[in-house]
C-alpha cells in the first residue's frame, strides 16, 4: 500500500463564471513511505494545485485521493482534520505562512494543541522545544515573532510546525524557491536529514531542476496540468524520453559559464490553460510532433518496468 | 517599470533617518491618551472650584481669576460644569462604542460565512447606513425615551455597521492568506481559525476604528444634548452647555458656549489622533 495515491485526478477552476481553467487533467501519482517524489514543471503547470489536492486543501473535480489506504475525499470534516496530523505541508512563502501575531513556540505548538489536547501542557512544551532544536533553531527563537526572523529561520519554523505531529507525508510546495542560495542548501540538507530520521514520504514540488536532482528518488514531470513523464529520477535525468523533459533538462544552465548552451528545443508559448486540449498538450511546440499527436488522446503509458511517458514516440531521435 | 516605481514616492522605502523614531511614535499615542485620562481623572477625582450644578448669584460673569471660564445665565461656574461633563460624556461614548464593538465584531465574523448570508448582511447595512445616522440616533432616543441607557443604546446601534463592515472586509482578505491556509492544513477547526488566526490579525485596525467611533459618539451625544433629547438636562453635558449659552452668543457672552465647544473639539481630536496612530503602527507592523 502506498502512502499517497492520486488516481485520475482532475481539477477545473471556474473563473468569472464563464471561463474554465483546466489546472489538472487526469493525473495519477503515488508516493511511497520514506521516498521523495519530485513534481517538476513550469509555472502554471498545475503542480501547486496538485500539492493542495493531495491534502484535500482543495477539492478535485474528478478522481480519488487515498492516504494510507483511506479515501480522503470520503472523509467527513472531523475525520479529515484528524488525518492532518499525519499529512502536512510546507509552503513556498515562509513568512506569509506564519501567523504574524503568534510566537514561534505557539506556531509550532498549535498542531499539538489541536491533535493532542489531552497531553499535559508541559509535555507539549518540551516536545515543541525538542522540535525547535531539531530544525536547527536556537531555543531563544521560541519567544520571537515571525517578523523578527530571517527567511531561512522562518522556513525552519514552517518545517518544525509540519513535523511536530510526526507525520508520515509532507507536501513541500517549493520550500526553498524564495530563499537565498546559501540558505537553500541548508534547508534542503535539513529536509533530507529529517526524512532519514523520521522516515517521512515527501511530495516535493519544484520548478528547479538542480534542487529536484538533489532531493528526489522519483520524479514526475508536469506540463499544462498533465504528467508527461515519470520514473526514477536518475534514469529520467540520464535518459529523458518525453520531448518536454528533454527540453526542460536542456534548458537548465550548466555550472560552467563558458559552456555553450544548446539551442532552444521548444517553439512558441504554452497553450492557454483555459483551453481544453485533446491529444498531446505539447503539440504545436514539440520538435517531433506530427498529426497523429492531436488525432488521438496521448496518455501516460508504461515505457518500461518503472517508467511511464505520455508520448507516442518516446525518445524520438529528432528531439 | 523600474522608472515608474522610482517616480512613485509611496513605493520607495523611506530612508532610515526619516522614519519617526519609536519614542516619537509612542508620544503620538500617549499624549492624546494622557489628555483624555487627565480629563476623566479631573472629572471624577479633582476638587472642583464650584458645585457644577449649583447656581450662584453671579450670572453671566466673564472669565477672570474667580471664574476661569465665567458663569452661565443661571450663575453656574462654566469651568466646574465643563470638567464634570467630561465624566458624563466620555464614559457614555465609551460604553456605546464597547457595545457596538462586541456586537459588530461578532456580526462581522458571522458575515464571513460563505454562502448568501454574508452578502445579505452587507446589503442590509447599506440600507441602514444610507439613513443619516444622527437623525437615526435622534429618532431612536425619541422613540425609546431620553435617559442615559437609551442614549448608550442609540450610540451602540449607529456604530455597529462600521465594525461589521470593517471586520468582514478585513476578514475576507485575511481568510485568503497563507497562514490561514496553513491553519487549515494543521487541522484547525473553523472557530479556531477565526479566533486564533483571523481576529488577532485585525485587532489593530479594529482599535483604530473603535477610537474613531468614540470621537463620532462624542459629537452625537453632544448633538442629542444640544437638542435637549439626550441626557437629562440637569446632568452636566457639553452639548447641553452649548445650548444653554447659545442665546448669549449674540449678546457677547461667548464663553458659555465656546469653552464646552473647545472641550468637544479637544476630545474628538484626541480620539482621532489615537486612531491615526494605531492605524499607522498597524500598517507598519503589517509591512514588516
Amino acid at each position: 500500500m502506498s502512502l499517497l495515491e492520486l488516481t485520475n485526478v482532475s481539477k477545473e477552476f471556474s473563473v468569472g463564471g464563464t471561463t474554465t481553467v483546466y489546472a489538472l487533467d487526469d493525473v495519477s501519482l503515488t508516493v511511497n513511505a520514506g521516498e521523495t517524489l519530485a513534481v517538476i514543471g513550469e509555472s502554471g503547470s498545475g503542480k501547486s494545485t496538485l500539492g493542495r489536492l493531495a491534502l484535500r486543501l482543495i477539492e478535485p473535480t474528478r478522481g480519488s485521493v487515498h492516504f494510507q489506504g483511506t479515501d480522503m475525499l470520503a472523509l467527513p470534516a472531523a475525520g479529515l482534520r484528524q488525518l492532518r496530523a499525519k499529512a502536512q505541508i510546507i509552503f513556498q512563502e515562509p513568512f506569509e505562512s506564519l501567523n504574524p501575531r503568534m510566537r514561534v513556540a505557539d506556531i509550532v505548538g498549535e498542531p499539538l494543541a489541536i491533535h493532542q489536547p489531552k497531553t499535559p501542557a508541559a509535555d507539549r512544551r518540551s516536545r515543541v522545544a525538542r522540535v525547535i532544536d531539531q530544525v536547527g533553531l536556537a531555543p531563544e527563537m521560541a519567544r520571537r515573532f515571525p517578523g523578527e526572523l530571517s527567511g531561512g529561520q522562518q522556513q525552519r519554523v514552517g518545517i518544525a510546525r509540519a513535523i511536530v505531529t510526526e507525520p508520515s507525508l509532507i507536501v513541500l510546495d517549493e520550500p526553498t524557491s524564495s530563499l537565498d542560495l546559501s540558505v537553500r542548501a541548508q534547508i534542503l540538507q535539513l529536509l533530507a536529514d529529517l526524512q532519514t530520521e523520521l522516515g517521512m514520504g515527501y511530495l516535493f514540488i519544484s520548478h528547479d531542476i538542480h534542487t529536484v536532482r538533489y532531493v528526489s528518488d522519483r520524479i514526475a514531470v508536469m506540463y499544462r496540468g498533465r504528467v508527461v513523464e515519470t520514473g526514477p529520477s536518475e534514469r529520467v535525468f540520464a535518459d529523458p524520453q518525453h520531448p518536454y523533459t528533454r527540453a526542460l533538462l536542456a534548458a537548465a544552465l550548466p555550472v560552467d559559464p563558458d559552456q555553450e548552451l544548446p539551442p532552444a528545443r521548444l517553439v512558441g508559448d504554452p497553450v492557454s490553460p483555459t483551453e481544453k486540449v485533446s491529444g498531446c498538450v505539447l503539440y504545436g511546440r514539440c520538435p517531433v510532433g506530427e498529426d497523429r499527436c492531436v488525432q488521438n488522446e496521448v496518455r501516460l503509458t508504461p515505457f518500461d518496468a518503472d517508467r511511464a511517458v505520455a508520448c507516442i514516440k518516446p525518445g524520438a531521435p529528432g528531439s | 517599470m523600474t522608472e515608474t516605481l522610482a517616480a512613485d514616492p509611496t513605493t520607495v522605502t523611506a530612508p532610515k533617518g526619516r522614519k519617526p523614531r519609536r519614542g516619537r511614535r509612542r508620544l503620538r499615542l500617549w499624549v492624546p491618551s494622557g489628555i483624555l485620562a487627565g480629563m476623566l481623572a479631573a472629572a471624577y477625582l479633582a476638587p472642583l472650584p464650584y458645585d457644577p450644578a449649583e447656581p450662584l448669584p453671579d450670572t453671566l460673569a466673564a472669565p477672570d481669576g474667580e471664574h476661569w471660564m465665567g458663569t452661565d445665565k443661571f450663575g453656574i461656574d462654566v469651568f466646574s460644569r465643563l470638567v464634570a461633563s467630561a465624566g458624563v460624556d466620555i464614559p457614555l461614548a465609551l460604553a456605546g462604542m464597547l457595545i457596538s464593538l462586541v456586537v459588530g465584531v461578532l456580526l462581522g465574523l458571522a458575515a464571513l460565512h460563505r454562502g448568501p448570508w454574508g452578502e445579505r448582511v452587507v446589503r442590509a447595512l447599506d440600507v441602514f447606513q444610507a439613513f443619516p445616522l444622527l437623525v437615526l440616533a435622534i429618532a431612536l432616543v425619541a422613540l425609546m425615551g431620553n435617559n442615559i441607557e437609551n442614549v448608550v443604546v442609540a450610540i451602540a446601534i449607529i456604530n455597529v455597521p462600521r465594525f461589521v463592515r470593517l471586520v468582514r472586509s478585513e476578514g475576507l482578505t485575511i481568510r485568503e492568506s497563507r497562514y490561514v491556509e496553513a491553519a487549515h492544513a494543521i487541522g484547525a477547526t473553523g472557530p479556531r481559525v477565526m479566533f486564533r488566526h483571523v481576529l488577532p490579525n485585525m485587532t489593530g485596525i479594529i482599535l483604530a476604528q473603535a477610537s474613531l467611533a468614540v470621537a463620532h459618539s462624542i459629537v452625537v451625544i453632544a448633538s442629542l444634548s444640544f437638542l435637549g433629547i439626550g441626557i437629562n438636562a440637569a446632568d452636566a453635558s457639553w452639548g447641553a452647555m452649548i445650548q444653554t449659552g447659545a442665546q448669549n452668543m449674540t449678546t457677547g457672552q461667548w464663553w458659555v458656549s465656546v469653552f464646552p465647544g473647545l472641550a468637544i473639539f479637544l476630545t474628538v481630536l484626541c480620539f482621532n489622533a489615537i486612531s491615526d496612530e494605531l492605524q499607522d503602527s498597524f500598517g507598519r507592523a503589517r509591512q514588516r
